[in-house]
């Protein structure tokens, strides 16, 4: 079995809608998120000539695997129906596939193995994918170059959150007097990351445009 | 489900009653025989091998105040507290009229648990609880109950069904170790899961010693042991009576349950086509000796065993365990032989990938290659020297953020890659010089020390002049 698996840290910039505040609540400046969504890196456009080699898909496959993210968001500017922040993104994806027979190319003989209830927003921000290839003797090698390093990319996100708070006020109410937390929200978002160090064709390019699912609450 | 039941066994470590004139009697759990399995983690209760063992659990009995009239019994079963219950059939008199003046440690033994009204009591498999009543009676002819208390001790004498569907993939340096459990719909009865693996030069388990009779139940033996603490005769205490009752309790061969073998393999663990000749084999008793992984959780259902032999033939199997510590036989064996594959980062460079890897950015960039001799100097001074100093840390991380943009221009600008290069190898020089200080201080200190005096003794010989 070979796997590749990435962290991820980026940096974001959140323009969004927000929840319109209630007379009595707590200061709010920050919000916390849990997301997971499918990833399938574009590795494939990069090596060579376009179309030359599949090699993420060879070893991985067509299947897609989850990555999961957290992000930590400051909203430094809050006015009423929109709200400005940056923000911390940081996350993991890991993902297993057979290794090939050196002479054939073949894949290894492995088993198959009435406030607005949906506030909008839209974040970019610039990303860091640290990425590492493992085999059963630890780190993957080639003639010299050593399966691991990091690329630098940009990312983009667009959704929707279903406030919660919506659905029972008054534990709502209660949440915020006791904890501090005004919101909570379900959301989904479309995700775009272009993960290839800004155009560098020899940079491995864990690009991918995806969506995303999680929870997230303000505070 | 056993799991749900009560867990009297701790219940019985705070048990306080009032007794007649302001005594008071106390039950608690003094200690249990050490288990070869580690106790941490598992319910609380006997399993099969301290059943087998016949290793106790051990109550201390103590009173305060003046004591009444009345004898001490125990008995083990279902509402022996009541008199018409209290016959062999119902309840198993563990200790009957001792006097009060005797109390002191008392024991549980695991059969007494397991099959209380067994005759003698056995382990026989099964799983459940069993009440224990501590009653003292009035020494009359009514016998009636001045005080009692009463613990619930679960047990688990049924091993678990072995893994199904039992799969293995080679790669390299590795085995991929993928299984399955018989009866999904009670995921209870597997708590954990080891993976066994054996091959040619791995060393073969001790076999284990036979039990030794337990010579801590024994009065004629512990002279320090209290009379109430004597197992009553038909407990075994030899190490004949243990194995006749471990292989009472063992269930005849079912040619229908056994696990199967795999095509490839040898169930004597003779040498079969794929298969190394020795080990283990199906349906053997599980020995720590050929475990290859540390105990997985309850959604196991694959491992990697890593750090093979390639072109080596192993076997492998996996061993189900349940609430309790009980494990069972050794599932279906298949073989498997680690050999060369392509690794995802050998594919993606004989297709071309453009990626070196690595993190030296701007080195990497200016001598084209991540393993230069002047990149690994700068690499091994990054690592040993400036990440091991007060803030070296910080530094190398503001590197990485700031270098990316300068290593992509030198990739591109051949006459400037040059003129780093240039650059670079004093630098290289001086990183490779503190590596070799740090990894050899004493000789560094010596080299300097000999510098010094050649630079002191230059020094003299010029004010000389």
């Amino acid at each position: 079995m070979r796997s590749l698996a990435a962290c991820i840290a980026a940096a974001v910039l959140l323009v969004g809608a927000t929840a319109l505040a209630q007379e009595g609540e707590s200061p709010q400046r920050f919000a916390v998120e849990l997301k997971f969504g499918p990833y399938y890196p574009d590795v494939d456009t990069e090596p060579g000539e376009p179309g030359v080699g599949t090699p993420y898909e060879d070893v991985f496959g067509e299947k897609q695997t989850f990555m999961f993210l957290a992000e930590f968001d400051w909203q430094f500017l809050r006015l009423p129906g929109i709200s400005f922040g940056i923000g911390l993104l940081a996350g993991y994806f890991q993902d297993s596939g057979k290794g090939l027979d050196p002479d054939t190319g073949e894949r290894a003989a492995l088993p198959r193995f009435t406030k607005v209830p949906l506030v909008p927003f839209v974040k970019a921000g610039v990303s860091y994918y640290i990425w590492w290839v493992e085999n059963g003797r630890g780190i993957g090698r080639y003639e010299g170059t050593t399966g691991y390093g990091g690329t630098w990319g940009w990312n983009f996100s667009a959704g929707l959150m279903l406030l919660l708070d919506f659905f029972e006020p008054s534990a709502s109410r209660t949440f915020d007097q006791e904890v501090g937390v005004n919101n909570s929200y379900l959301y989904a978002d479309f995700f775009l990351a272009r993960i290839d160090n800004f155009g560098d064709r020899n940079k491995l390019n864990l690009s991918d445009m995806t969506w995303t699912v999680g929870l997230a609450i303000e505070f | 489900m056993t799991r749900a039941l009560p867990a009297g066994l701790l219940l019985a470590a705070a048990l306080f009653a009032a007794w007649p004139a302001g005594a008071q009697l106390s039950v608690t759990f003094l200690e249990r025989e050490e288990s070869a399995s580690d106790r941490d983690g598992y319910e609380d209760g006997f399993n099969i091998e301290e059943c087998e063992n016949d290793m106790p659990m051990t109550f201390r009995l103590s009173y305060t105040g003046s004591l009444g009239a009345g004898d001490l019994y125990v008995y083990l079963g279902s509402s022996c507290n009541e008199k018409e219950n209290r016959d062999e059939d119902r309840c198993y008199a563990a200790v009957e009229n001792r006097p009060l003046e005797t109390l002191s440690n008392f024991s549980i033994y695991p059969n007494w648990v397991v099959d209380p009204m067994g005759d003698p009591p056995t382990c026989a498999e099964g799983e459940g609880a069993t009440d224990v009543w501590f009653l003292v009676l009035a020494d009359d002819s009514d016998q009636s109950v001045v005080y009692q208390s009463q613990a619930t001790i679960n047990y688990d004498t049924m091993p678990p069904q072995p893994p199904v569907d039992i799969e293995a993939g080679y790669g390299e340096g590795m085995i991929s170790v993928r299984w399955d459990v018989a009866e999904p719909d009670f995921p209870d009865e597997w708590e954990h899961f080891w993976v066994m693996c054996w091959g040619e030069g791995m060393s073969v388990p001790e076999p284990s010693p036979e039990p030794a009779p337990d010579a801590s139940t024994d009065p004629a033996t512990d002279p320090a042991a209290d009379p109430v603490d004597d197992p009553p005769d038909d407990v075994p205490d030899d190490a004949d009576d243990v194995d006749d009752d471990a292989a009472a309790s063992d269930p005849a061969p079912d040619p229908a349950s056994d696990p199967p073998v795999s095509d490839g393999s040898a169930s004597d663990g003779s040498s079969a086509e794929g298969c190394p000749a020795g080990g283990f084999s199906a349906g053997d008793a599980f020995d720590e000796g050929y475990a290859c992984s540390d105990r997985l959780g309850q959604s196991s259902r694959s491992f990697d065993l890593r750090g093979l032999t390639n072109n080596q033939p192993y076997m492998v199997s996996v061993v189900a365990e349940d609430a309790f510590g009980n494990k069972s036989v050794i599932g279906a064996i298949v073989c498997e032989t680690p050999m060369e594959v392509d690794d995802f980062w050998e594919v993606y460079k004989k297709q071309g990938g453009g990626d070196d890897g690595g993190f030296c950015f701007v080195a990497t960039a200016a001598y084209g290659h991540y393993d230069h001799p002047a990149v690994r100097s700068l690499r091994a001074f990054r690592d040993e020297v400036l990440e091991a100093m007060p803030g070296g840390g910080l530094a190398v991380r503001a590197y990485y953020r700031a270098s990316p943009p300068a290593a992509r221009w030198l990739r591109e600008h051949p006459t400037a890659r040059t003129g780093a290069r240039a650059a670079l190898w004093p630098a290289a020089g001086a990183a490779r010089a503190a590596v070799e200080a740090v990894r050899h201080p004493l000789a560094t200190l010596a080299l300097f020390m000999a510098l010094a005096a050649c630079a002191l003794a230059l020094v003299r010989r010029g004010a000389r002049r």
